[in-house]
């Protein structure tokens, strides 16, 4: 769920996902819409939802936050596979892309 | 009637500071049909009176650095999607000048023997200098790719500069306005700090996850040390030769030796902390927690002496060098520059009481919002049945 961006929203969370690499369904909120209704004030912000729609965690932004609020959400019996943490998780970073993507991010024209 | 764009307060801000009672207030002058809403509120404090609200002002789109110029007391907000810089009146509290920079100033810095502003245009690859006099850019000085954080030094006559696609750290001459060096760091270079009397330069590098170490003189690298997830911000703490580090991705602040370069602790935070600063007092620091919408008041050793509500996704957070204890905070999801009174003397007797959302519990709101892709309008009620996490994101 894209909020914030003040200006552009499409285009610019369209680049961002782009550039990490980020896949699946992405909903834009330009208004604020769920952000306001939930009581969000942050981003990064996952929110949690059971089967009936009722929220079950709101924050959980660390991979381990919200791979124990995920192990919560489904149970004990249920394996979360490559979902899980790995003990030496660390920040990956695809350098190459990253650089070029963002030398090539747009120079937008300054207001003027 | 014509309605303004900002609001007007009527009273100075120190008359208003006076006058507050319970609850949120409305400012005294506003004409009746101007809602002061967010853009403009005062409250009188919260936490047991750990803090006082002072007052909010838009200022622009994604509001990221903030910096005060003493000698008109004035403060200047890099709103990066504005392409703008915002000058606030910090007693009208309100914006009283816009000065188009370049593409996407995300950091701000101040010199005050020049009376010159610099902004890191992370999309023009340049950094814009203002003459806060003259209040219009005299300056561009070419740097690296992708700018995304500035430091003055204000003896040295130097403006280091993090340049974080080019993986490197800019040094230009503050008085010259040129660049001189060019230092290696590494990919995602920011945040710099540097301690004069250590003689050291601190470049944070988000994406490679570390801190870059160099010799304020020689400007050689003398060092590096891995850090927890996407360091984006870094203050000096002077007295004990500490730099802490806020990384956002990992929620902690890292403290370092400066002189070893060894980490000497790793302290929790709410969510997300982007933005830092040590405080004058020399005791605490502040730290702006993105993901939290809050201001954490820390003491060195990592406890939580307060927590501040601000605006949404807060940003750049500096203290007023004015007004000790005075925190200015910009809220890259509202807009918004707040102004915060810390009130605390020292570690306060209780801890910050930690509290479940007050959503949790509750059921989604039924919502149809358009699709990033296809935008086309989704149904949130598509997902019903089936469990779900939802990741709310901005792209800054």
């Amino acid at each position: 769920m894209n909020v914030w961006e003040g200006t552009g929203a499409f285009s610019e969370a369209r680049t961002f996902c782009k550039l990490w690499g980020i896949e699946g369904t992405v909903l834009v909120d330009e208004a604020g819409e769920l952000v306001n209704a939930l009581g969000i004030r942050g981003v990064p912000t996952n929110v949690l939802v059971d089967t009936d729609g009722t929220v079950t965690a709101i924050g959980a932004s660390t991979p381990r936050e919200l791979e124990a609020a995920v192990r919560e959400l489904l149970g004990p019996d249920v394996p979360l596979g490559e979902v899980a943490v790995p003990s030496d998780w660390h920040w990956q970073t695809d350098a190459e892309r990253i650089e070029e993507q963002l030398s090539n991010r747009g120079h937008r024209t300054p207001a003027s | 009637m014509s309605v303004p764009k900002e609001p007007v307060l009527h009273a100075p801000l120190e008359d208003l500071e006076l006058e507050l009672g319970l609850g949120e207030v409305r400012l005294g002058g506003l004409p009746s049909d101007i809602d002061a809403g967010p853009s403009c509120r005062v409250d009188p404090g919260g936490e047991g009176g750990a803090y006082r609200l002072i007052g909010e002002v838009e200022v622009g789109l994604d509001p990221e650095g903030v910096a005060v110029h003493c000698a008109t007391g004035r403060i200047y907000v890099a709103c990066s999607r504005s392409n703008a810089v915002a000058v606030v009146d910090p007693v009208e509290l309100r914006v009283v000048d816009t000065i188009p920079v370049g593409g996407e100033p995300i950091d701000i810095a101040v010199d005050e023997r020049t009376g010159r502003v610099f902004t890191a245009d992370a999309r023009s690859d340049q950094v814009s200098v203002i003459d806060a006099y003259a209040g219009r850019v005299v300056a561009t000085v070419p740097v690296g790719s992708y700018p995304a954080g500035l430091c003055i030094d204000v003896e040295g006559r130097r403006l280091y500069c993090g340049d974080a696609a080019s993986s490197t750290m800019s040094v230009i001459d503050v008085d010259g306005l040129e660049r001189i060096s060019v230092v290696d760091a590494e990919l995602g270079a920011g945040a710099v700090a540097v301690d004069p009397q250590a003689g050291r330069v601190y470049c944070v590098n988000f994406l490679a996850s570390s801190v870059t170490v160099v010799d304020r003189t020689t400007l050689q690298v003398v060092g590096s040390l891995p850090l927890p997830a996407g360091p984006c911000a870094v203050g000096v703490h002077r007295t004990s030769g500490s730099i802490f580090i806020a990384d956002s991705l990992a929620s902690t602040i890292s403290r370092v030796d400066g002189y070893t370069i060894e980490k000497v602790s790793e302290m929790a935070v709410p969510n997300a902390p982007v933005g830092l600063t040590v405080g004058s007092r020399d005791d605490r620091l502040y730290v702006g927690n993105r993901g939290d919408g809050t201001v954490s008041v820390m003491g060195l050793d990592g406890a939580e002496w307060s927590r501040i509500p601000v605006g949404a996704a807060p940003g750049g957070v500096c203290e007023d060098p004015l007004h000790p204890g005075r925190v200015l905070v910009a809220n890259a999801g509202s807009g918004t520059l707040m102004v915060v009174q810390d009130l605390l003397d020292g570690p306060p007797l209780s801890p910050v009481a930690r509290t479940l959302h007050p959503m949790v519990g509750r059921h989604m709101p039924a919502l149809r919002l358009p699709d990033l892709w296809t935008e086309e309008l989704r149904d949130l009620g598509e997902w019903s049945g089936r469990k779900y996490v939802i990741n709310v994101f901005a792209s800054w």
